[in-house]
This record gives C-alpha cells, sequence and structure tokens, in this order.
C-alpha cells in the first residue's frame, strides 16, 4: 500500500494515499501532502540519476521531453536497487521500443551507447600492462594468447553515428544536429584517469577489440574481425598505448 | 561494504534509522518507522545482524521526518535508544534533523537532547533545511543547502554542553558556495566544541 502511495499520481495511488492516510497523524496538514514530499524525493532522485547518465540524450530531446520519457520508463521500471548506478540500466532498450515506430531508434542506440560509458565510468581501472609483456611470449604461440583488457572497456557498434551524436553532445545547450547519414559507427568506450575516452574505430578493427574484450586469442580475434594481419602491430600497439590492457592469458 | 571498510579503515560506520525499499521497488530516499516496540526488535535484529557481518560496531543515525505513524507508542529518543540497549550499536546525532522534525511533526527538540543517551553519541550532523509554507504550516525539508539556522546551533550548544566534545560534521551538499562560507561555518563548530574542550579540561 505505502509503496503504491509513494509512486506518481494516478487512479491506483491516489486510492492508497486515502488509505494509508489512516496510518499516518493528521495534525492539521493533510497526511496526502507529507506523502507528497516522499512522492517527489523518489521522482527527484530517479529522474536526476537518469538524467546524470543520459545528458547527451537529454540535450537532444530537450528538458521536458526528457522528464516525460524519464516519468514513462519509471512507471514501467521502477528503481531495483539502493544503488541509483542502477536506475538506467533497462533504458536504453525500453526507449528503443518506445520510438521504433517514429524514427527515433538512433536516439535509443545513443542511450546503449551512454549505458556503456554510465558502465565504464563505475567500472575498475587496473594498472596497464607495458606492451613489452607481449614481446616474452613465445612467438609460435601468440595466436593463442589473450588479452585481458580493462574492466572499464565497453564496445558499441551501431548502425547510427552515435560517436558524433556523443560529441556533439558535450557543450552544454541544446544538442547539436547530427547528420544520420554518416552512417554506421563502432565505438570503444574507456575510463582513464581524467574521465570518458571514446573511440570511433573501422568496423574490422572495433571488431578484434570486442573479440578480445569477449576473452577470445589473439588468433581467433583476427579471424572473427576479419582483419588484414599487416595492421595488426600498428592495432597491438594503439591497445598497448591506450593502457587497455592488464594482462596476458597464456595457454598451459 | 565490507570490503570498502577494510579497504579504507574508517573510525565510525553509520547508517540511517529508515526503510528504503518494499516488494523489490526502491525509494532511493530515507522513509521513517513507525516507533513501536516491534519496530525497535525489527530494527536492533537488522543492526545486530550487520554488526556481526561486519565484525565492528556501527552508529544509528536519526532522521528527519515528514510524517508521523498513528501506531509509534514510543518517542523517537526512547526508540532510538531501546535499539541502542538491543543492539549494541552506538548513535550518529543529526541536530538539523531533530530540528526538522520539532517543526514538522511537533516533537520536544530539546528534551530528545535531553534524553538521548549520552555514551551511545559518538558522532554529530549539522546541517540547513529548506522551509515550505503549506497552508498555514511551515514544514522543513532536510536538503543540506544552506547555512545551519540559529535554533540548531542553539540544540548543538546543548547537546555538546551534555555530551562533551562530539566529533562533528556539518552537512552542506546542495547549492555548494564558496570555500570561505564553509570554513565559517566550520569555524562555528570548532569554537562551540573547544569551549566544551576547555570546560571539561
Amino acid at each position: 500500500m505505502l509503496r503504491a502511495a509513494l509512486r506518481e499520481p494516478g487512479p491506483q495511488p491516489e486510492v492508497a494515499i486515502r488509505q494509508i492516510a489512516d496510518c499516518i497523524v493528521d495534525d492539521g496538514l493533510a497526511p496526502a501532502r507529507r506523502l507528497q514530499v516522499y512522492r517527489n524525493n523518489a521522482r527527484a532522485m530517479f529522474e536526476g540519476a537518469l538524467e546524470r547518465t543520459y545528458p547527451v540524450l537529454r540535450r537532444q530531446v530537450g528538458d521536458e521531453q526528457f522528464a516525460a520519457l524519464a516519468r514513462s520508463y519509471r512507471a514501467e521500471h521502477p528503481s531495483r536497487s539502493g544503488d541509483l548506478h542502477w536506475v538506467g540500466e533497462k533504458f536504453a532498450p525500453w526507449l528503443a521500443a518506445q520510438v521504433a515506430a517514429d524514427g527515433g531508434a538512433w536516439l535509443a542506440e545513443l542511450a546503449r551507447l551512454e549505458w556503456a560509458c554510465e558502465e565504464a565510468l563505475v567500472a575498475a581501472r587496473l594498472p596497464p600492462l607495458a606492451p613489452a609483456e607481449l614481446g616474452q611470449v613465445v612467438p609460435e604461440t601468440l595466436a593463442e594468447v589473450g588479452l585481458v583488457l580493462q574492466p572499464c572497456v565497453r564496445t558499441v557498434s551501431s548502425r547510427f553515428p552515435v560517436w558524433s551524436a556523443w560529441r556533439a553532445g558535450q557543450v552544454d545547450g541544446a544538442g547539436e544536429p547530427v547528420d544520420l547519414a554518416l552512417g554506421a559507427q563502432h565505438v570503444v568506450v574507456t575510463c582513464g584517469d581524467t574521465g570518458l575516452v571514446l573511440h570511433s574505430l573501422p568496423e574490422e578493427q572495433f571488431l578484434f577489440v570486442a573479440a578480445l574484450a569477449g576473452g577470445a586469442t589473439l588468433g581467433s580475434a583476427v579471424e572473427l574481425a576479419a582483419l588484414d594481419v599487416e595492421t595488426l602491430p600498428g592495432l597491438l600497439a594503439w591497445i598497448f598505448g591506450e593502457g587497455l590492457v592488464t594482462s596476458l592469458r597464456i595457454p598451459k | 561494504m565490507k570490503r570498502a571498510i577494510e579497504r579504507f579503515e574508517p573510525a565510525l560506520v553509520s547508517e540511517h534509522a529508515c526503510w528504503g525499499h518494499a516488494g523489490g521497488e526502491h525509494f532511493n530516499d530515507l522513509l521513517p518507522l513507525p516507533y513501536t516496540e516491534e519496530a525497535v526488535e525489527h530494527l536492533a535484529a537488522r543492526v545486530r545482524h550487520v554488526q556481526d557481518f561486519l565484525g565492528r560496531q556501527v552508529l544509528v543515525e536519526n532522521l528527519s521526518s515528514y510524517f508521523a505513524y498513528a501506531a509509534s507508542s514510543l518517542t523517537e529518543w526512547d526508540f532510538l535508544a531501546a535499539v541502542v540497549e538491543r543492539s549494541g550499536c552506538g548513535l550518529l546525532l543529526d541536530v538539523n534533523n531533530i530540528y526538522v522534525n520539532s517543526v514538522n511533526l511537533g516533537l520536544d527538540a530539546g528534551r530528545f537532547i535531553d534524553c538521548v543517551p549520552t555514551e551511545a553519541v559518538q558522532e554529530i550532523h549539522l546541517a540547513g533545511h529548506r522551509r515550505n509554507r503549506v497552508g498555514t504550516r511551515d514544514l522543513l525539508i532536510d536538503d543540506h543547502g544552506s547555512a545551519v539556522c540559529a535554533e540548531v546551533w542553539g540544540l548543538y550548544r546543548r547537546a555538546i554542553t551534555r555530551l562533551g566534545p562530539v566529533p562533528t560534521l556539518i552537512e552542506w551538499d546542495t547549492d555548494v558556495p564558496a570555500l570561505d562560507v564553509l570554513v565559517t561555518e566550520a569555524f562555528k563548530a570548532d569554537t562551540i566544541l573547544e569551549n566544551a574542550r576547555e570546560l571539561a579540561a
């Protein structure tokens, strides 16, 4: 009963509030008005957390539209954790279902990227492995070695230019128009000492990093990504240079 | 939390005397408990469970409330004292919350300070609040967004006189002002604590 009373106004909560009023001391200030403080707090906590998780999407759709989305989303996906970080976990797939019919699918993809950013922000960052460590591996076994990437690495491949949209949304104010004709973008998200870092990679390089992140060995990752092996040394140098590798998984 | 405590080794660990979720739904807020014998048993058992798991004492903090339950049969201070007695926890006394409740619920703030078990209080919180006018009544909202008011400073002096120089934190985490404003607030608390130390010496 109290749970319903703390939800947003609507037929059911209003009935619940009338019922719970009997449990609250009425000293001249209506119990419903007193409960309203908690309803406001619960809504503000939830919507504030969602705003902090999806700032770029919010700039794109505007404050009013975002608040309306947040209210609808909360009605279906109320907070399930004492940790507000998790409030936005299901927002991107929920949004995809809402906007699928009216050409807003790219907004749901932008939300998917922003959730990856949220995950990267709260994940651990371990000391990076020096590239010289890879040089210690017997060359014949190199293809069987796995690179263990930072826990904060996330990979997002989209048919929309989500990296460009994210970059354009880093300034305050209304979201910059996004040229959807830019097409697909493949993004590796990580979090360094100075905050989030998003890299837009060519598809085959992205697939290689994504395969490594999924636990593939170097040999398997090259195959899965259909990577030109001549680009491998440069790509590995970049991966190590960005501090993305934390250890090697050497076959026994 | 256990891992965080082992890593950072805080001198004190505290949580509010509240509830925050029901039926799997969280409100991410501090909701008041009814002050009944049943709630004392429930909360004390939960506190004992936490202390056993963490292997240390925790402090329980009184909270700001915007409603009171008709079912409550204990005062808030008797409720907290009973939880202390049955769980072995300490108390974190939030003096602003006491004042907020005195306006919102009509409790006797001075009596709260005078009746709280002295040996249990190991930390004090001070803060500002927002005053909302609802009809002919004021409803105070604990928002940590302004200076500590004169009434709360008065209650703090009363608390320190009774309890001695207890470690004090001023909470100001919304609409945070310039550093010198915060330092001035902290200095006021320091002065009161220093006077108490001199009296105790």
